[in-house]
């Protein structure tokens, strides 16, 4: 071996030895040898230098901090809607489900019963008045197990909500259903049938959920429509004059901030409007926390593509919120505030 | 956790890219990779590491996009051999000057400044140097070596006749 390979070799050694990669044998060989450990001793300190930290300039650290920042997904702080949101929806769910369950469901029922198996649901009436009873207190269970956030907050309006099924249901039974024990006379309440009108009322339940997210839509197309709209998001030199525009027109048409925004209204909106996909992640758009939406719309403030969303007050006396987002390189927050008084503040 | 490890990112960018201009650049994509990607993090690493892999590979493209541009400005091996001259003159001074200790590191060919700045830089082990520049374990060893050699002579002054590029063209 000649000198140069010897040179490599020991050059190899030395580096791999200040950086723990050597064997037992080899870390022996450098320890035991003073002009390696000499030539280690140079090496560490050039390695002080190299593994230091560069200094950093503070104005450029900003910079890239701010730029890459930028880059972040925006779920978390460009459209905070509030679980307040669902339970809200919830609530009505229940009330509309309780209602059709026990108006409309045996009604139905009944008429099923006289064309179908007249002689055997002859006393379908009575039949009816206790399986209703009890399939009410199932659905109320049922209620209450896909909403679980109503019966987890503590809160005076989801309580009473829940509870207002249940007080139907006992009026109904109390006032126009025939006494219970009149139904345990009846040969023909099997369980078997009563599991199947459970299942029955388990799916008007669901056509009802669906129901009440279509009037909702409904509600908010009657009272809003689309030239209101677009007074409202009609283009705007700045954002000042956009904000007193939206106040001005809070004051002359409140009901366009009233109604929750359905689910479809939001996916419909986040279709059409792509490029707005930077605000948010559309899985998460509803299980943000926030305020409950009223309106989401796009307009244009100062030549810039915008992004508007109205939520419901926090506090009554507050009116409703606005955010604006501007679509450019990033979502950006431009604003945030109240227009129930046409002042909105940051 | 970005601010947290923005020294170590930026200064592993500026001893990769070996000068300033392409250190911002390098910088800036390296953190918004790390934002980009962060939904990728499953925090079984610690996030230093994660983001160090990330910031890392973010530079090193950085760097390869700036080596497929024309390049302005003296080559390595002239302001190697300017730097040696300089040093010569004090030894304790040159070791305590670690602005002189960096330019000879931004002097040193990209083969062996990239895995020797991983290493001091980043703290990756041979192994990790290894499966970031898709090169055998045994190359990373020898060019960190030879990198650290050359940084010796530059700043040592040492004129033994060093093989370290050389070495490169038969690996």
């Amino acid at each position: 071996m000649n000198k140069t390979s010897d040179s490599f070799e020991h050059s190899e050694l030395i580096s791999a030895y200040l950086d723990g990669e050597v064997t037992e044998d080899e870390r022996a060989l450098v320890e035991s040898t003073p002009t390696l450990l000499l030539e280690v001793e140079k090496l560490q300190k050039i390695t002080e230098v190299t593994s230091s930290i560069t200094p950093i300039d503070p104005v450029l650290r900003e910079k890239h901090l701010r730029e890459a920042i930028s880059h972040f997904p925006n779920e978390e702080t460009v459209v905070p809607f509030r679980q307040r949101k669902n339970t809200q929806r919830g609530l009505l769910l229940a009330a509309v489900a309780a209602a059709l369950a026990f108006i409309v469901v045996p009604v139905i029922n009944s008429q099923d019963n006289k064309s179908d198996n007249g002689e055997i649901f002859a006393t379908g009436s009575v039949e009816n008045s206790k399986t209703s009873s009890e399939a009410a207190q199932v659905d109320n269970d049922q209620i209450s197990e896909s909403q679980p956030l109503e019966r987890s907050e503590p809160n005076v309006d989801s309580q009473s909500a829940v509870e207002t099924p249940q007080d139907t249901a006992d009026t109904q039974n109390n006032g126009t259903q025939p006494p219970k024990n009149s139904t345990e006379e009846s040969p023909v309440a099997t369980d078997e049938e009563e599991q199947a009108f459970a299942e029955e009322e388990e799916a008007e339940a669901g056509s009802a959920e669906e129901a009440s997210e279509q009037i909702a839509s409904a509600e908010f197309s009657e009272e809003s429509t689309d030239a209101d709209i677009s007074l409202v998001f009609e283009e705007s030199a700045t954002l000042d004059a956009f904000l007193e525009h939206v106040a001005s027109v809070w004051e002359l048409h409140s009901d366009l901030f009233t109604s929750p925004l359905s689910n479809d209204s939001i996916n419909n909106f986040q279709n059409s409007n792509p490029e707005f996909s930077v605000c948010w992640n559309p899985d998460n758009l509803l299980e943000m926390e926030g305020t409950t939406p009223l309106l989401i719309e796009r307009t244009i403030i100062g030549d810039e593509t915008s992004l508007v969303i109205i939520y419901e007050p926090i506090e009554p006396s507050l009116g409703p919120q606005i955010s604006v987002y501007q679509i450019s390189a990033s979502c950006t927050l431009l604003f945030e505030g109240f227009i129930f008084d046409g002042a909105p503040s940051d | 956790m970005l601010r947290e490890n923005y020294n170590r990112i930026f200064s592993a960018c500026r001893k990769l890219a070996g000068n300033d201009a392409d250190a911002d650049d390098a910088t800036q994509e390296a953190l918004c990779s790390i934002v980009r990607k962060i939904s990728s993090f499953k925090g079984e690493s610690r996030f230093s590491t994660w983001a160090y892999r990330i910031a890392t590979n973010a530079c090193l493209d950085e760097i390869r996009k700036r080596n497929r541009r024309p390049r302005l400005g003296f080559s390595d091996t002239d302001q190697s051999q300017s730097l040696s001259g300089i040093v010569s003159q004090s030894m304790e001074d040159q070791i305590s000057d670690r602005l002189l200790i960096e330019e000879a590191l931004n002097s040193l060919p990209d083969d062996f400044r990239i895995p020797l700045v991983l290493r001091d830089q980043i703290g990756m082990n041979y192994q990790e140097i290894a499966e970031v520049l898709s090169l055998p374990q045994g190359t990373v060893k020898s060019r960190i070596a030879r990198g650290r050699e050359r940084l010796k002579k530059d700043i040592f002054g040492n004129q033994k006749e060093s093989q370290d590029v050389k070495g490169l063209e038969h690996e």
